[in-house]
């Protein structure tokens, strides 16, 4: 009925296409902007390259021009050009490194090189609603350099910046369009872990829709002082991201192309058909079930379904990029830019595309200045579908065994109408994997989102050093779901009217946040004394309204609208004292109210305070080794709610009960409450203790940041599971049910020796290590909550695995009986030979399957780390980031599924099971069918046997590039440009036998749990940057 | 310039002036539902609050839903399982070692959801204002639907605690003696009895009737063996009011078609309806069907996942009627290759003949239970989760066959004769009193299991039958459930009578303890 294709991929072909016609979109609508866009200058242009000490170029370097508004920022070829009269002072600055002061003189060229000086760090870092200079940061702040994150091909800020810095934990996932999850310094709470992103002062969370291209610069805010600003939504730690802003000069366009292949990097080893027959026919037989007819008189050796090859497919990725920037008439500032990416995902009809535009201006009106940014963005994801009842796609493609056809005439049935492959419940064949690829065809659904984000601004410079400022920021989306199911099953014995029938599925949601600031700065310089100060007003409010439209065969069901609605309000302050450079002191507060709380628990006030000193600077130091050395201490207070919806504070009344009635079957009202709530929700409360170091040393050489910290969370918000003897439905209450530790230590070491002529080289690592830890639960009953085979219990880290210990297998009856508790009694008296040996843990006489369960590991790593390494010859660069997980566990739950053999499912390579015949160490007893105690205590789920040391390290990026000379690109016109080659995730050391180690988990209690989630995926691209 | 400067700033005092009003307000309305405080006002609240007691019974834990046939039909000697599914299976085989496993979890989670339901019923409605004998009928409906969520839950888990009042969060609650739990369940079904009424008329047919609550305080009597306050319950419906208003029907087969619901025969039925919506959860697509009948179905029209004994059938087979044809019960219980008396070339299964199916000799010589199942009208089809036939929680058959063994357990077993008589006559079968009179109390008893295998076999009362006749109590009764069912194997004293509780609900609440011997 429907045509096959089991080949399906020509990405080069689909790729370059959809490049072409991008491009030529983009161009146009930039040229109709450059049209209406002259530019004169006043005083001579100067152009000019800025390259880093490692003779890479700089992009985002801002140059000013000294004492004046005027100025600009490189592009991503390190140019720049700005107009200045001689004599004055263009000033170079950028994030981690000195600036430099240069004096325009006779000639129109000024290259310069930003890096290894000695000097004072001078560079500017946003903390929140003010800027200070680095040097004078007191709280754990993280500075990421955009051009390293934006080697790597994301979905996410957040996916971006894995490994980059310390203290900050990513786990990827590969779903095209897919978040990855970020912890800052460990999981301080149980849900809710994501921390705030504040995109040009809007505060935000972190969505695929972001085009990276557009950053300038990363911060991230670590501890209490740091992110106090931002009181009750800080918690998790802060991103702040600052898009790029256009300066005065000439029209500027940079711009970039990048294409390439992506693809699951790794497979199970699966049997063929050959292979998988003769265990499955073993299998049966040991279970003493008759052997399928498939595997026996009706074996067709023509089906061998690769069921990885069916699901899987060779995916690919194309980016265009183009901005432009500039003045309009000297006065209007403006950076517009526009981007597009496609993902073809590396698993059959599944595919992501982004589109962005930004419009970023600004404009100075004497004591005014008004400003905007503004992102407008499409989104359209078609995901991977699972809907459907037991139904997971990455443990389906392995399970499924090969004599499965994907398609055939013997499946046909009126609930299977266009016979895909799945077990049939009888003779022939019977299995409960379901056929994911067909699944993939017959689910069609795609979601599309239409978003605008971005913020508005008025400066009043009430006096010198006094600047009031309202700030106006928006987000609004729309969220389009549409698909179709056609009908039929796609596994054996799932019929149910949503797939015997087509159905068709339509959502609708909109998101509005409105955020209003009044805020006012001050910033003054006394001799030896600085002084910086705001205080503010900061007012957000929430619209969320869904709604869904399921219609099956025609008719439809009840429609369920539903809109979620939230407001906060927060007052802040914040005190930067500053003398001689050498002591240094911050305080901040905030106080938000909260309407996710009742009346009683709504305010919460979120006090910090931090101090540093630079002792380099004192007379006594003498230290010449140690040319830079300040250390600093903070304590504070943070909130969060992030976790709640709103009015979870009481108990709603579930409209949809109903009660059948009479010879009509008339469907009576019922309403009653069926998810209990509790009254008492509060605020949850961080309180954090930073002790850090800055160090410089051998002419800086050496760069060294060192953080300590100690994070106190009490009233953790969640969800906990509560008993089912409550009657509770619908999802548990939310409950302050808590209260963590996390402990950590994180360092930073950079080592940047002095260049040769054509050679630089520089080395960043990064390390950090978190221990955390339950301190209680709000209940005094309760010791611990166990989340499928996680246990998070007082006195340990958040899902601990908690799990039967197994010991070996037994190879005789002899071993059996030899097999006894203290009091004598043999353990097992069930066992055969073959079977798993458990240890009586407890050590009470008695196998029992709750008690006798330990410890068996940690998800949480013991450290983790990250390499960068940079290195240039002459115009060839490469950079490589490394990055390495070391002592985590993680729960393979895939393999349980193909390992545990009492199923018909397909096997690894190699699979075997113990026989009198075949002692095997490794394999136990295994059959299908009816299987005796022994044989279910080798399968047990809660066995330590599913475990694995989830450590590795891995290439996360090697990119090798090439920049033409100057001089190459005048006759063409272009005044920089730039090739390169990147591969992603090229090679991984590891012994985790899944798909890919690095696992997001399911949640936070099993965050270790490999349920079969999308790996992070192997990325080969090839680009090029230009500007002109 | 300046002007434009001024018209920005007023522009921007006026927007946010205007913002202010509405988003500094932390008390945030909620447009999509009522809550608690607003509740629980009017007679209208009462009536949809104990509709949604009822609403309850269609979620697959709940009582006579999806799962408890397998703890009450197939765990029992009468059944079997081969699911493909270890778990399912594993609750038939008597060797359940997941506890907290989707069904073992649900069918313990939604009966307190029912729990929790009728509980805030009890609590609220006494308060408010409204039509008083509607009040006390809704007050009499609660009480009932708790003590049925209370019987299944003693009969299944045994050890559990009480709970009287509408829950809080952190609630942990301790289990209580059995003979509390018992006691509760008496006082409940005595107070309904007493508040209901004896019919409903009109769309209100369904509803909790009096002798709904006498049966079932009947059935709360028997397993305990208070045979004396049973048979005072029983005798409601046979010499006092209940007498007029029960019957059996003519034709035995209409207890379990969905054409001849709530007739005269019916003593409480759970009112499932077909509509193409069957979410498993309270929203906009929940259930209102049964979805029982697609685990019990034959391959090729349900998942095979419950196999009825074959020993069964030869039960039936073992009397013909007066007239010397089969019973014709047999036909409505069974499955299998001869459900016509004339063989597979006859026997339908889902309108094509068991012959014409080529089922292999695993699958032939099966027997599937066949009440409540569609088979008469999804012809060809696969069964669905939205079956409209009403399960018959208490039949007036069952009334009979408890009236009868409670009076023989008190040695009136003269008197027993009649009301088994009436069940057997009722399909064509020779009255007891004319072909065995005179047994003893221990034969009789011998007998009344026959009759109620034969009469009741696939409606959920077999695991407590055997309970209550002390086959779980000592091993030479066991061993006769082991030869009939090989399942019994891995039953072991002391343990097997109850569920282990699921493990995860041991994990959350300390004060509970695990049943013996599961631990």
């Amino acid at each position: 009925m429907y045509k096959l294709t089991t080949t399906n991929n020509q990405p080069a072909i689909m790729q370059s296409n959809f490049l072409v016609t991008m491009l030529k979109k983009v161009f146009f609508i930039f040229c109709a902007f450059a049209i209406s866009m002259p530019s004169k200058a006043q005083n001579k242009i100067i152009t000019g390259r800025v390259n880093s000490t490692a003779n890479q170029p700089l992009s985002g370097v801002s140059v000013i021009v000294k004492g004046t508004n005027t100025g600009t920022n490189t592009n991503a070829n390190g140019n720049f050009s700005i107009s200045a009269a001689t004599g004055a002072t263009l000033v170079f600055s950028y994030v981690g490194m000195p600036s430099q002061e240069v004096t325009v003189g006779a000639s129109n060229t000024i290259d310069i090189t930003l890096g290894s000086a000695t000097g004072a760090l001078d560079e500017v870092v946003v903390i929140g609603y003010q800027t200070v200079r680095k040097k004078d940061l007191t709280g754990a702040v993280s500075i990421i350099n955009p051009t390293t994150a934006n080697r790597n091909i994301s979905n996410t800020i957040a996916e971006s910046i894995q490994g980059l810095t310390p203290g900050v934990t990513v786990r990827n996932t590969g779903t095209p369009g897919g978040a990855a999850k970020i912890d800052i310094r460990g999981a301080g709470t149980f849900a809710g872990n994501s921390p705030l992103y504040i995109i040009d002062g809007m505060y935000t969370d972190a969505t695929p829709d972001f085009n990276p291209q557009d950053v300038e610069s990363i911060q991230i805010l670590k501890d209490a002082s740091a992110a106090a600003i931002y009181g009750s939504r800080a918690a998790n730690g802060v991103i702040i991201i600052t898009t790029k802003k256009g300066r005065q000069g000439p029209l500027v366009f940079n711009g970039g192309i990048k294409s390439g292949v992506q693809q699951v990097h790794n497979r199970y080893d699966m049997m063929n058909v050959a292979e998988y027959r003769t265990l499955a026919t073993s299998l049966y037989q040991a279970g003493g079930l008759p052997v399928p007819t498939s595997l026996s008189s009706e074996f067709n050796p023509a089906i061998d379904t690769d069921w990885q090859d069916e699901f899987l497919r060779g995916g690919a990725i194309g980016e265009v990029n183009l901005a432009m920037s500039g003045s309009l008439k000297k006065k209007v500032n403006f950076y517009i830019s526009g981007n597009h990416f496609q993902n073809k995902g590396p698993v059959i009809d599944n595919t992501f595309s982004r589109s962005g535009f930004r419009i970023n201006t600004d404009t100075k009106l004497g004591r005014f200045t008004i400003g905007q940014n503004v992102l407008f963005s499409w989104t359209k994801d078609d995901p991977i579908a699972a809907g459907g009842v037991g139904v997971n796609p990455f443990v389906d493609m392995i399970t499924m065994p090969p004599v499965v056809a994907l398609q055939g005439s013997r499946y046909i049935s009126p609930e299977n109408p266009e016979g895909w492959g799945i077990g049939l419940n009888n003779a022939y064949l019977s299995t409960l994997t379901a056929n994911v690829p067909a699944l993939q065809r017959l689910d069609q659904f795609e979601q599309r989102n239409f978003k605008i984000r971005g913020n508005a601004f008025l400066d009043f410079k009430i006096m010198d050093g006094l600047v009031y400022r309202f700030n106006f920021g928006i987000e609004k989306s729309n969220d389009q779901g549409e698909g179709t199911r056609r009908s039929g099953t796609v596994r054996q014995g799932t019929p149910s009217p949503n797939n015997n029938r087509l159905s068709t599925f339509r959502s609708e949601g909109k998101f509005e946040s409105k955020l209003f600031e009044h805020t006012v700065n001050y910033d003054k310089t006394i001799g030896a004394h600085k002084i910086g100060a705001v205080v503010g007003f900061s007012n957000q409010t929430f619209d969320h309204p869904i709604y869904r439209f399921t219609t099956i065969e025609g008719s439809a069901t009840v429609p369920d609208p539903y809109t979620n609605r939230w407001n906060n309000i927060g007052i802040l302050g914040r005190l930067n004292y500053t003398y001689a450079d050498k002591y240094l002191t911050s305080f901040t507060f905030r106080r938000d109210g909260s309407s996710l709380f009742n009346q009683n628990n709504r305010w919460g006030n979120f006090p910090s305070a931090s101090a540093a000193w630079r002792i380099s600077k004192e007379k006594f130091w003498n230290v010449k080794a140690v040319n830079d050395l300040k250390i600093r201490a903070s304590y504070g207070s943070l909130g969060n709610s992030e976790f709640l919806q709103p009015w979870l504070y009481y108990a709603n009344i579930n409209p949809f009960p109903r009660a059948v009635f009479g010879p009509g079957e008339v469907e009576q009202i019922g309403q009653i409450v069926t998810r209990l709530a509790n009254s008492d929700l509060r605020w949850e409360r961080k309180r954090t203790t930073n002790i850090g170091l800055e160090a410089s040393l051998l002419k800086s050489l050496f760069t060294i940041s060192a953080d300590y910290f100690i994070a106190k969370t009490d009233d953790v918000l969640v969800d906990l599971p509560i008993s089912a003897t409550t009657g509770n439905a619908g999802g548990n209450p939310a409950v302050n049910a808590a209260s963590l530790q996390n402990k950590g230590f994180e360092l930073a070491l950079t080592v940047r020796p002095a260049a040769t002529r054509n050679f630089r080289w520089d080395a960043t690592l990064n390390f950090t290590t978190i221990q955390n830890r339950v301190n209680a639960f709000g209940d005094a009953t309760t010791k611990y909550t166990q989340s499928g085979d996680a246990r998070t219990e007082i006195g340990k880290s958040i899902g601990e695995w908690y799990l039967l210990k197994s010991n070996g297998i037994f190879q005789s009856q002899a071993e059996i009986d030899a097999h006894k508790g203290k009091t004598g009694q043999v353990l097992q008296p069930w066992s055969k030979p073959g079977d798993i040996r458990y240890v009586d843990v407890d050590d009470n006489g008695e196998l029992d399957l709750d008690k006798d369960r330990y410890y068996a590991g940690s998800p949480w790593a013991d450290f983790e780390a990250g390499l960068q390494l940079n290195a240039s010859y002459k115009n060839f660069s490469i950079n490589m980031q490394w990055y390495g997980v070391v002592g985590n566990k993680l729960y393979n739950r895939p393999r349980y599924n193909v390992d545990r053999m009492d199923q018909n499912t397909n096997f690894r390579q190699g699979a075997t099971f113990w026989t009198p015949q075949n002692q095997s160490t490794e394999w136990p007893r295994a059959a299908i069918g009816a299987p005796d105690r022994g044989i279910q205590y080798n399968v047990l789920p809660q066995s330590d046997r599913w475990l694995e040391n989830g450590s590795y390290v891995r290439l996360r990026n090697l990119e090798v590039a090439y920049t033409f000379s100057k001089a190459s690109l005048k006759r063409i016109g272009f005044t920089s440009s730039r090739i390169f080659l990147s591969g992603q995730n090229l090679f991984t050391i590891t012994k985790y036998k899944g798909l890919d180690p690095d696992v997001a988990g399911v949640n936070i209690f099993e965050r270790g749990l490999d349920n079969g989630q999308y790996p992070a995926l192997r990325i080969i691209s090839a680009g090029i940057n230009f500007g002109f | 310039m300046n002007t434009i400067i001024k018209y920005c700033l007023a522009f921007t005092v006026a927007l946010s002036a205007l913002c202010c009003k509405k988003s500094l307000d932390l008390d945030v309305e909620n447009p999509n539902r009522i809550d608690e405080s607003n509740f629980w006002k009017t007679g209208t609240d009462a009536t949809q609050g104990i509709n949604a007691v009822y609403g309850n019974f269609y979620r697959n834990g709940a009582p006579y839903s999806r799962w408890l046939p397998y703890y009450m039909d197939v765990r029992s000697d009468d059944g079997y399982s081969t699911s493909p599914w270890n778990e399912l299976r594993s609750i038939s085989g008597l060797n359940i070692t997941q506890y907290s496993f989707e069904v073992n979890y649900d069918t313990w989670a939604h009966h307190w959801r029912g729990v929790y339901r009728a509980n805030q019923v009890l609590a609220n409605v006494p308060g408010i204002t409204m039509d008083e004998p509607l009040k006390a009928r809704i007050l009499g409906e609660a009480k009932f639907l708790r003590a049925v969520h209370y019987y299944n839950l003693i009969c299944i888990w045994g050890n559990i605690p009480m709970i009287l009042m509408p829950s809080l969060p952190a609630d942990k609650p301790s289990q209580v003696p059995q003979e509390q739990v018992w006691a509760q369940i008496e006082k409940d079904l005595t107070e309904a009895a007493e508040a209901l009424p004896l019919s409903y008329t009109g769309e209100e047919v369904g509803r909790a009737s009096k002798g709904a609550a006498y049966g079932y305080l009947a059935r709360a009597h028997m397993q305990q063996k208070e045979w004396q306050p049973a048979a005072t319950a029983l005798a409601w419906f046979i010499t006092g009011a209940g007498a007029t208003q029960y019957d059996l029907v003519a034709n035995y087969r209409d207890n379990f078609l969905h054409t001849t619901e709530n007739n005269r025969e019916s003593v409480f039925e759970v009112q499932f309806k077909m509509r193409p919506e069957n979410g498993g959860d309270d929203g906009p697509t929940s259930n209102v069907g049964s979805s029982r009948a697609p685990f019990f179905a034959p391959p090729g029209h349900g998942f095979n996942d419950a196999n009825m004994h074959r020993w069964v059938i030869y039960e039936f087979l073992a009397e013909t009627t007066v007239g010397g044809s089969r019973d014709p019960r047999l036909q409505a219980t069974a499955l299998y290759d001869s459900t016509d008396v004339r063989g597979p070339n006859f026997t339908l299964v889902y309108g094509s003949t068991f012959a014409s199916k080529n089922y292999d000799n695993n699958i032939r010589n099966r027997v599937w239970y066949r009440k409540y199942l569609d088979d008469y009208f999804r012809v060809n089809q696969f069964e669905v989760f939205n079956s409209p036939i009403n399960f018959r929680a208490l039949r007036f058959a069952d009334v009979l066959l408890m009236y009868a063994e409670a009076l023989n357990n008190l040695n009136r077993t003269a008197e027993a004769y009649v009301p088994v008589d009436r069940v057997r006559q009722r399909v064509g079968l020779a009255r007891l009193s004319v072909i065995r009179p005179g047994m003893t109390a221990a034969q009789f008893q011998l007998q009344l299991e026959h009759e109620r295998i034969t009469e009741l076999t696939g409606e959920s009362v077999r695991w407590n039958d055997l309970a209550r006749w002390g086959y779980f109590e000592n091993a030479t009764k066991l061993s006769q459930l082991r030869a009939r069912d090989n399942e019994f194997n891995n039953f072991i004293l002391g343990r097997n009578q109850f569920m282990p509780i699921p493990q995860a609900e041991i994990d959350i609440n300390p004060n509970l303890r695990q049943n013996p011997n599961w631990q």
